[in-house]
């Protein structure tokens, strides 16, 4: 089933090398690499195999899933049916239950040690009776499927960092699947859900060149996380002239001023939505008028309200200072109470004295 | 009423004028590339896809580069064209899937897009298939 | 970082807790100073007075602010570079509208912003007097015999934001969640050692000035 190249296969349904060298320059632009690599990419792509792949679903609300079907380009049925073994797919896959789990458990034998894991959603740690599938704990069944896995992938902001289900209080438990897989390389694709082509991109690069991207600090593939939503933004030019819209329907916004005070995280932001932007390439959050809310960063969920600018604190400040106030004030008055009796203690023992008491000859 | 694409629900997309310095951009990157085929013969290809372009800024730079003398019209894995634009050796190539959608759109600045040439595997391809009996 | 997962981590102690703390120390500090210098009052003046206090008291905290041409004779270097750090700063503080958004949230005032090329050029004139200042009290001779640790300490505190802003704007750290993190920070360390130290000129010169320009005032003396 593996055994022949992806050139092989396109050879088969008889398409020309005019139509593989598109589909490379289609695939590479995916993948966000620079037009120059088509010529890489088609050599990688001439004795590429077709990668066994096992996608997990666990604490997640299936976003991630839906923004993969509706990745286009290539479209991610060619690219599941074709140019990925999409073996198990709970949601996707019409078995279920116990042949389900025997085609997960077959296809990670024949293809030990060089299939992918796709994970989507966060781990509960705090009972495991919180997810489970087939009766097999979402922990347990991670760990045995990794085992033998070349990789794994960690779909959407819940795998990667816990997401949603990791937010204040985080009643499951909730953790990230790099938390708990320490042997194995683990890229996070983060994003509620992240754009589709950027899934399809991680994919693709590994089917192209059988190894994972470069990744940053946070274990995100360069290529599509290297900018922040700010670098990349139409709208930078607005920021730094100072042109801010101050509501969501004020002439600014009409002019499609910078939507900064309007809270968006996109300073902080790294993702790929500037450029590669949502639905077929129609538009990205910015562009609609609503500033970047975070998603593809940590803790997003928790890291203060969407509609506040970046740099205000996001604790119970005025509180704080109130307190403080009062502090103070007591603090104050108790410190000007003492210092006013030490003066007044000073006047007290003040006594006069006249030119006698200095006379030289007292004696 | 249901829809298989979004090209088929037929919005008007107002564009206002936005600067974002792309154009600038891409213009002298343009004016670059054709120096250098000019002088070294090496040829560019700018992915358009990865620009991160403003509402009506794409179509606004289409319009600029005009449409020139040629045009080619390839059908495999889905249509493509490629077309010359009013500035002789800048291309303009679109590639399509099989639901034509947009799947790749590049700026090549080249004396002709390597992919309208016939290739080496097709024609050998060709002529096994003429010494067929 | 171990204290923290991530940098987002980070920014988010740095823009809660953090900074609850640091307001609070900075608010308790500074009405402490206060509070201990107006409760300490002044003597009652029994004598009668020749002119009123206010006026002049008001007249001398604006007044004050230009060097008498002794002075300036004397620090040329301390007087030219002091106000155009003292200029730019403010500029830097009160017209980026990060800083704007951060005042409207806490004191619901706001006023319009500077495009962001002039406050980058406002820090990198204040960074630049920052280092002229610490060339000089390093160099001259009287300056540096009278500077204490506190000196250094207060050029420290007050050179950090302006440098981690410099790096959290043109994002020369990444994460920028990180610079970010850090420019906050070392505003946060600021707010701290504003009221113990005498960054505190801030607050009391205004004090100070009054006092003055009022004792003056009822003597009936031009101050």
């Amino acid at each position: 089933m593996n055994k022949k190249t992806l050139f092989e296969l396109l050879q088969q349904q008889g398409i020309t090398r005019r139509g593989f060298l598109k589909y490379c320059t289609a695939l590479t632009s995916l993948m966000a690499l620079p037009p120059a690599m088509i010529p890489t990419v088609a050599k990688a792509l001439e004795s590429a195999r077709r990668p066994s792949v096992i996608w997990l679903s666990f604490q997640e609300c299936t976003g991630c899933t839906e923004s993969l079907t509706r990745s286009h380009s290539p479209t991610v049925e060619g690219l599941i049916f074709d140019y990925i073994s999409l073996d198990y797919h709970h949601t996707l896959q019409a078995a279920s239950g116990a042949a389900a789990e025997h085609a997960r458990e077959q296809a990670m034998k024949d293809n030990y040690g060089k299939y992918l894991v796709v994970v989507d959603g966060s781990i509960p740690l705090a009972d495991p009776g919180y997810s489970t599938i087939a009766g097999i704990s979402n922990l347990d069944m991670l760990n045995e499927t990794v085992a033998g896995a070349a990789a794994v992938i960690a779909v959407g902001t819940c795998s990667a960092y816990g997401g949603l289900p990791h937010a204040a209080p985080n009643p499951t438990g909730a953790v990230s699947v790099s938390s708990l897989i320490k042997d194995k390389p683990v890229i996070n694709v983060p994003g509620c859900p992240p754009i589709p082509t950027v899934i399809t991109g991680v994919l693709a690069h590994y089917l192209t060149f059988g190894s994972i991207p470069e990744l940053d600090e946070l274990g995100r593939p360069k290529v599509f996380y290297g900018q922040s939503i700010h670098d990349r933004c139409y709208r930078r030019p607005f920021y730094d002239k100072g042109l801010f819209a101050e509501t969501f329907d004020d002439e600014g916004a009409k002019k499609g001023w910078c939507l900064y005070r309007l809270g968006c995280k996109g300073p902080m932001t790294y993702n790929a939505c500037a450029t590669l932007k949502w639905n077929q390439q129609t538009s990205w959050p910015v562009e609609s008028g609503h500033g970047c809310l975070g998603c593809s960063e940590p803790n997003f969920w928790d890291a203060g309200s969407f509609y506040q600018a970046l740099s205000i604190p996001d604790g119970d400040y005025a509180r704080a200072a109130g307190y403080a106030a009062a502090a103070g004030v007591a603090v104050g008055a108790a410190a000007g109470f003492v210092h006013q009796k030490t003066k007044s203690t000073a006047v007290a023992q003040h006594s006069e004295i006249s030119v006698d008491d200095f006379s030289l000859n007292k004696d | 009423m249901s829809f298989d694409s979004l090209a088929e629900i037929k919005v008007q997309v107002e564009t206002p004028d936005y600067d974002s310095g792309n154009l600038q951009s891409i213009l002298s990157e343009i004016k670059f590339a054709l120096e250098q085929l000019l002088q070294q013969n090496k040829t560019h290809c700018i992915d358009l896809r990865a620009m991160p372009w403003s509402p009506g800024e794409e179509t606004r730079l289409e319009e600029y580069l005009g449409r020139g003398e040629i045009s080619v019209e390839l059908n495999a894995l889905g249509k493509s064209s490629f077309y010359e634009t009013r500035f002789s050796g800048i291309w303009i190539v679109t590639h399509y899937n099989q639901q034509d959608e947009i799947i790749g759109k590049l700026i090549e600045i080249t004396y002709m897009p390597d992919m309208i040439y016939a290739q080496y595997e097709d024609v050998k391809n060709s002529l096994e298939r003429l010494q067929q009996p | 970082m171990e204290l923290f997962s991530n940098a987002n981590d980070f920014l988010l102690w740095v823009r809660g807790d953090a900074f609850n703390i640091a307001l609070s120390i900075f608010v308790i500090g500074v009405i402490i100073r206060v509070l201990e210098i107006v409760l300490l009052g002044r003597k009652k003046e029994y004598s009668e007075p020749r002119g009123s206090e206010w006026g002049p008291g008001l007249k001398n905290i604006v007044s004050r602010s230009v060097a008498d041409s002794g002075t300036f004779k004397r620090a040329p270097f301390v007087i030219v570079v002091g106000y155009i750090w003292h200029i730019c700063f403010f500029i830097v503080l009160l017209l980026f509208v990060p800083h704007i958004e951060l005042i409207h949230a806490m004191l619901g005032i706001k006023w319009p912003g500077l495009a962001s090329q002039f406050i980058d050029a406002s820090t990198v004139v204040a960074i630049a007097a920052m280092l002229g200042m610490l060339w000089h009290r390093l160099t001259h001779p009287v300056l540096k015999f009278l500077s204490t640790y506190e000196d250094y300490l207060v050029w420290l505190v007050t050179f950090l934001p302006l440098l981690t802003g410099y790096i959290a704007f043109h994002r020369m750290i990444a994460p920028y969640p990180l610079a970010l993190g850090l420019h906050i920070l070392s505003v946060e360390l600021l707010m701290i050692v504003f009221p113990f130290t005498k960054l505190m000129h801030a607050i009391t010169l205004f004090i100070a000035r009054w006092y003055t320009g009022a004792t003056m005032g009822r003597k009936g003396i031009e101050s």
